[in-house]
């Protein structure tokens, strides 16, 4: 298996929050508590800036993802910084000739691809459905 | 940015400190920890209507530790596919 921290280009970061994680800190403690761990082990996760608008679309409280966004333990991934990449990962993962899957989950699934991490989400299809081994949590209702 | 503070610290809290290397990076990391911690009680009071106890804490942590240790099981089905997709995305060591 590949060892993503081999990658200089990219921390090594074990868990990416979705949209509905975002949007579940704070109405349910799981989320505060899985983040705890990684500062319990000195690991990294992840949001990406599309996530979190997503999130604050959602309404998810903006005074909670900054306390998220801001944690010693997260990186903020720019969406769509690199651009390049993406777009081969879209026309590599694409589920048709004239398809393309939806522009914020490639990058998400992307990041998740690249680093080796687990998505932390209420929807794992969401992203199992661009690439089918990447590793998902699922949160349960009623907390999604 | 920040600033140089003197506060009074019980000798076990020095004692602490005088463990870690970088004192002020380790009380930086516990308040901030304390602020997420706080700010996420009041969100959950304000969602539920009930305080957030340590015992619904202590099961979401097992909850948290149990989906991270199946998580790493279930990573290691399925590499070869990712490992693929990185060495056509030219990513693979």
């Amino acid at each position: 298996m590949t060892d993503p921290d081999h990658d200089p280009d990219v921390p090594p970061i074990r868990l990416i929050l979705d949209p509905s994680a975002l949007c579940a800190f704070g109405a349910h403690e799981t989320v505060g508590e899985i983040i705890g761990e990684f500062d319990e082990q000195g690991e990294l996760f992840a949001v990406t800036t599309a996530s979190l608008a997503e999130a604050l679309a959602r309404g998810a409280d903006a005074r909670l993802l900054d306390v998220l966004r801001t944690n010693d333990n997260c990186v903020v991934v720019e969406s769509t910084a690199d651009w390049p990449s993406l777009g081969r990962f879209m026309d590599l993962t694409r589920p048709g000739p004239d398809r393309l899957h939806e522009l914020a989950d490639s990058d998400l699934t992307m990041l998740a691809v690249r680093t080796d991490a687990y998505i932390l989400t209420d929807r794992p299809e969401r992203y199992t459905a661009i690439v089918s081994s990447v590793t998902t949590i699922q949160l349960e209702k009623p907390w999604s | 940015m920040g600033e140089t503070k003197s506060f009074y610290l019980a000798d076990d809290v020095v004692a602490y400190l005088k463990t870690h290397e970088n004192a002020s990076a380790e009380v930086n990391r516990l308040v901030r920890r304390k602020i997420a911690q706080d700010a996420e009680a009041e969100a959950y009071q304000r969602h539920h209507g009930v305080p957030l106890t340590d015992e619904r804490r202590r099961r979401a942590r097992l909850w948290a530790r149990e989906q991270l240790d199946a998580a790493a099981q279930r990573a290691e089905h399925g590499s070869a596919e990712r490992d693929e997709l990185r060495r056509r995305m030219g990513w693979a060591a």
